[in-house]
């Protein structure tokens, strides 16, 4: 680790001269190995306002200093949004989440291997190094939303909860503050993957805002891994589907670990919607979710992986299938 | 006494509250210096330019060595000599030394590694078994052969015959403390070296060959290891010789310990296989002729390959009679890491095999695998006086046809005497409930579409000694000193499997005093010379022996004193309770001790101990390498996710013969660590090396050895009770490596969930990621 300057600090403005560090625990992992060198951390986790979970209309307002544990247990959380809570729980340790906030959740850096390695070329972590993923092993890496210059994934389970459940952004900066959709907040990679949101230096993530949940409503997570618990996804599919009289008539969901920010179809929402469920409807929306080929060969798996989870998941979603019997989680001897 | 009994581990509380000392926690002198090597970048070629001015300009560099810098001997190699701690020129994978930067800390040691320039003309480099065996690129001649009998004859003339390939992962040892070294200068040019080492007398060796000292001049220490399995039989030498050297030439003390990283490119893992095969056999499944050839990639150097690849295919029959079999065995040489030992030492691989044939035996005749694996399996022998060899509890008897077979003969020339599989599979059926358990699994999957189940269960046979016949030798130092302490040393080292507290237990027992009174003291090699690596299972059998020969011969020093002065007999003088009696007198232990020290009776006490009864040919592959055989076996459930290729173990139910066991805790420990770690093997720790030779997986968050929650749902573990009828230690059996091989239940009830999804064999090879369940699904499911 480089030796670094570190500030408390005391107000929402004061975060200006440094690296806003929270929990750290993805931040003081990447200084250790120097992926990240910041010369100076601004510690927010003393600011005042930014832990509570409070109700704003039907909706919630969580603070960005709620941690992932908190956030997952909160009753009013398992009540509405149960997605939520699912979706934090498949991710990282009980360790981790006690640390771990909602603000560095959603700003967690990509988990390419050769972002890493400091011995590699990366243009994430050096703009215009070259990405030796390109010709490199990748199984970890996207489907959608690459750039010729950088073909990584983000990683976060909870973001990709919150993109299904139309979450907002709360952000105080120099002109004040400002929600943004979550889709927004993060930008494509084009030629400088390096920069990953809209946020500038002495923006600050306050809390992320939760709309009411659609009454009637069934959520669901589902994070495919190589390992039952403490691994990333290769791919997470997010839902939420109300129905009527077995015809969709809401529906939303989210895709994680196929793209460089949750990723979400709008055209795969659009034949669901007024449709009754049924395999062949699902297989056909399936059919859209695969860009053709994989933007890497190490990829190619994802492909299939990706549209038979959404198969399987929608299939819970609208009681095709019985959860007990298809579940995995839930199997016991 | 406290043998038999169940007591925690000597350091279990130095272990959870992190007290424990491991060599980096060691309070160095002041002025330490740090190393760090320069690695190769490449797989297979020669330097042609090392440009150091960088890497000696860095800051807090204090010198940089290359192979032209050391004074004496370049070689870390445990066998043939050719393994140089720094490259001489040509370079033979990547993350090979090429030099060592000796800094003022670890850090600058590390950063300054990475700044040479160096060039090198790059030649092909032979990485897979293909490319080996085209190049001919091998260790030893040519192929290694057992036969016995005509396989190929018996297999042509079988009704049925399958044939069919599996391919086997390496694994990377994951050590919790890494590799390490510290070397303390001494007067004279003397060494003390503190390595984290499954092998003492090992590093002495090579460090007193690198400074060019006789060993007496060098003294290795080991308190303690954070895990070892295998990987730290070796694979210390290069640490511990460069910071000697570094050490000597600086006259300070000097460190090295591996980064995650670093650790895992530089060193040796275990071997992968390949093993094809042929097989010839009846309706019931019963083999008349089975041929193996295995290939296994050993890596740039030889290290330990041969005798891993020779126990190979020692446990190619794993428990099956064959009467006609016959194995080839090529050790191919290849650009990558030197593979080394790993719990198993080729053992597990060879025994994969194996029970990968039995399984497609029993899906070609639609037969349940453990009928196929019982109908195969060694007789059960009658011993003289008419009963079975071990009896042991509710083992049902064995077919008639069983009893009356004569001795049955291992395809190397071993007679199996203590084969206790079929009584103790039955034990093992009867405790989880196998056949109803069976049935329920193939009605949940008939109306499971997206799930499906299965299960196996696998059995373990695994001979116990070092191959090479004359490491089979220990030695121990017993010091009773004159307030009743005893302190015990021995060859054995502790790397947390609890040889240290079985080792006290045994050492009590002889004294009759409790465990409190006993002090093990680190691994010395000034204390116990030449000893032999605790490897092969075999740390408490011939370490619990050597102090017990030496306490024995205390005890009755101290009986012959203390009877002598009493006008008793000696044999009369009784070592019981903390106390001891010598007709109507009673005293304690430490009065004991006293009155001895005062009647000038010395208390210190050497012990000695060696296997009997083996001898081996490994080139003719004949003779008797194993002193007993330890066995096992285990059923798992798993449940695949047919859409994801996800999978989960349910429950596992284990019943493993540790003998009469020293420690059941401590066994039952090692039982499920090992199941773990060979579950883990088989499933989820995936090696991948990329075409230029560089290991991709190179830190937990790309190779995944199995978490917590992986662990069976379910976990029953239990010891077959009984005696080893060979007179070891108190009866007991050795417990390190066998239980890693029940891992293979779980591969096997994967193949059987892949198997209820469609009518062709899974042919799973391992490990079975979530990946390669998946396109076994769809290739019996015909949709590939
Ligand atoms: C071993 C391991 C396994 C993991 N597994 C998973 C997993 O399976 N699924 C998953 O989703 N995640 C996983 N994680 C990631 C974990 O969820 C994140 O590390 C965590 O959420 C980050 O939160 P933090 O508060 O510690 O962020 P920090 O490390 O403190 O910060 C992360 C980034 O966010 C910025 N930041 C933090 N807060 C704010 C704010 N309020 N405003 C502006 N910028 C801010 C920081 O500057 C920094 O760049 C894992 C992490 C580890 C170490
Ligand atoms: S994919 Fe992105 S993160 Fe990975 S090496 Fe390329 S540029 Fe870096």
């Amino acid at each position: 680790m480089r030796p670094f300057d570190y500030h408390r600090a005391e107000t929402f403005d004061d975060v200006t001269s440094g690296q806003i560090i929270a929990g750290g625990t993805n931040l003081l992992d990447l200084m250790k190995i120097q992926v990240m060198t910041p010369e100076a951390l601004v510690d927010i986790t003393r600011l005042e306002g930014l832990s509570a979970i409070v109700p704003e209309g039907d909706g919630l307002r969580i603070g960005a200093l709620v941690t992932n544990s908190a956030l997952a247990y909160d009753p009013l959380v398992r009540a509405g949004w149960p997605l939520l809570s699912r979706a934090i729980l498949a991710g990282a340790s009980a360790q981790i989440r006690n640390k771990a906030t909602t603000g560095g959740n959603l700003l967690q850096r990509t988990r390419c291997p050769y972002f890493y390695d400091t011995s590699q070329p990366c243009n994430k972590r050096t703009p215009g190094a070259g990405c030796a993923a390109i010709g490199g092993g990748g199984r970890m890496l996207a489907l959608f939303g690459t750039s010729d210059h950088c073909l990584a994934a983000h990683p976060s389970d909870m973001a990709v909860a919150l993109t299904a459940l139309g979450a907002e952004v709360e952000i105080h900066g120099a002109n004040g503050t400002r929600r943004v959709p979550l889709q927004d907040l993060y930008v494509p990679p084009a030629d400088r993957p390096d920069r990953e949101t809209i946020l500038e230096t002495g923006d600050l993530i306050t809390a992320v805002i939760l709309p009411a949940p659609k009454s009637g409503s069934r959520q669901g997570y589902r994070k495919v891994r190589d390992r039952a618990s403490y691994a990333f996804a290769l791919v997470s599919v997010a839902g939420a589907v109300t129905m009527e009289g077995g015809t969709i008539t809401d529906v939303s969901l989210a895709f994680g670990s196929v793209a460089p920010k949750p990723w979400t179809i709008p055209e795969v929402e659009q034949m669901l919607l007024g449709q009754p469920a049924s395999d062949d409807l699902f297989r056909r929306a399936a059919d859209l979710l695969a860009p053709d080929p994989a933007p890497h060969p190490e990829t190619e798996y994802k492909r299939a992986l990706l549209r038979r989870t959404f198969v399987a998941t929608m299939r819970q979603l609208t009681g095709l299938a019985d959860t007990t019997g298809t579940d995995i989680a839930r199997a016991e001897a | 006494m406290s043998v038999h009994r169940p007591t925690p581990h000597d350091s279990a509380r130095l272990h959870v509250t992190g007290a424990a000392r491991y060599v980096d926690d060691i309070p160095t002198p002041a002025g330490c210096l740090h190393l760090a090597f320069g690695q190769s970048t490449i797989a297979h070629g020669t330097i042609t330019a090392m440009d150091l001015t960088a890497v000696r300009a860095s800051e807090g560099v204090i010198a940089v060595l290359t192979a032209n810098d050391l004074p004496h001997a370049n070689d870390v190699s445990p066998s043939i000599h050719d393994e140089p701690l720094l490259a001489t020129g040509t370079v033979h994978y990547v993350g090979q030394p090429l030099f060592a930067v000796v800094a003022t800390s670890h850090t600058a040691a590390r950063k300054a590694a990475r700044l040479a320039e160096v060039t090198y003309d790059t030649k092909p480099a032979i990485l897979t078994i293909e490319e080996a065996m085209a190049a001919n690129s091998r260790f030893e001649e040519g192929p290694r052969v057992y036969t016995r009998g005509d396989a190929s004859g018996a297999i042509d003339a079988s009704a049925h015959v399958i044939d069919g390939v599996i391919d086997m992962g390496g694994q990377e040892h994951f050590y919790l403390e890494g590799q390490a070294a510290l070397a303390l200068p001494q007067d004279d040019g003397d060494m003390v070296v503190h390595s984290s080492t499954q092998h003492p007398s090992e590093i002495q060796h090579k460090v007193a060959d690198a400074l060019g000292l006789p060993m007496h001049g060098v003294k290795v220490e080991v308190r303690r290891m954070g895990g070892g399995f295998g990987g730290k039989e070796s694979q210390g030498n290069a640490l511990a010789v460069a910071c000697a050297v570094a050490a000597s030439l600086t006259g300070k003390p000097c460190k090295m310990r591996y980064d995650r990283d670093d650790d895992m490119v530089i060193t040796g893992k275990r071997h992968d296989f390949r093993i094809s095969y042929r097989a010839g056999f009846d309706h019931a499944g019963r083999v008349q002729g089975i041929e193996f050839v295995h290939y296994t990639r050993c890596g740039w150097a030889q290290d330990l390959s041969l005798p891993v690849a020779d126990r190979a295919m020692l446990h190619a029959d794993n428990a099956y009679f064959f009467e006609n079999i016959r194995i080839e065995s090529h050790r191919l040489r290849t650009n990558t890491q030197s593979a080394t030992a790993f719990r198993g030492f080729g053992g597990p691989q060879g025994i994969v095999g194996v029970e990968r044939v039995m399984d497609q035996i029993a899906h070609h005749l639609g037969l349940d695998p453990l009928e196929v694996r019982k109908v195969n399996y060694y007789a059960e022998m009658e011993s003289a006086d008419g009963g079975l060899s071990a009896p042991r509890a509710a083992a049902p008897l064995p077919p008639e046809s069983i009893l009356t077979k004569k001795k049955q003969v291992t395809p190397y020339g071993q007679e199996v005497t203590d084969f206790v599989l079929h009584g103790l599979t039955a034990d093992l059926a009867a405790r989880c409930d196998y056949e109803a358990r069976r049935v329920a699994v193939a009605e949940w999957n008939a109306g499971s579409p997206v799930l499906k189940r299965g299960m196996a269960i696998t059995p373990v046979k695994f001979g116990i000694s070092f191959t090479l016949s004359h490491l089979n030798q220990a030695g121990a130092l017993v010091h009773v000193y004159q307030d009743g302490s005893v302190a015990l040393n021995h060859g054995g080292t502790e790397m947390g499997q609890g040889l240290y507290q079985k080792v006290a237990q045994v050492a009590s027992g002889v004294f009759g005093i409790g465990l409190e009174q006993v002090r093990l003291t680190a691994t010395d090699t000034s204390k116990v010379p030449n000893t032999s690596a605790t490897a092969a299972s075999s740390g408490s059998d011939l370490n619990g022996m050597a102090v017990l020969a030496a306490c024995e011969a205390l005890r009755a020093r101290m009986a012959d004193h203390l009877a002598a002065v009493r006008q008793g007999e000696p044999a009369d003088v009784v070592f019981e309770g903390g106390l001891v009696r010598v007709g109507a007198d009673e005293m304690t232990f430490c009065a004991a001790a006293k009155e001895c020290y005062e009647g000038r009776v010395s208390l210190s006490a050497t012990g000695f101990y060696k296997t009997p009864d083996i001898s081996w040919d490994r080139i003719k592959g004949n003779g008797r390498p194993f002193y007993y055989f330890a066995y096992g076996a285990a059923c798992s459930e798993v449940v695949i996710d047919t859409l994801t290729g996800e999978y989960k173990v349910l429950r596992t139910d284990i019943l493993h013969d540790a003998g009469r066991s020293l420690n059941p805790a401590l066994d039952i420990g090692q039982i499920e660590g090992g199941f773990v770690q060979g579950a883990g093997w088989l499933t989820t720790e995936e090696l991948v090396w990329d075409d230029k030779g560089r290991l991709r997986t190179h830190a937990p968050s790309t190779y995944k050895i199995p978490a917590a929650s992986d662990r069976p749902k379910v976990f029953n573990v239990a010891l077959f009770e009984g005696d080893n009828p060979e007179a070891t230690i108190h009866r007991s059996k050795a417990v390190g490596e066998p239980p890693f091989c029940l891992g293979i239940s779980v591969l096997m009830a994967l193949s059987d969930a892949v198997a209820a999804c469609g009518a062709a064999y899974p042919a799973l090879d391992a490990p079975a990621t979530p990946e390669r369940v998946l396109k076994a699904v769809m290739r019996v499911r015909g949709d590939a």
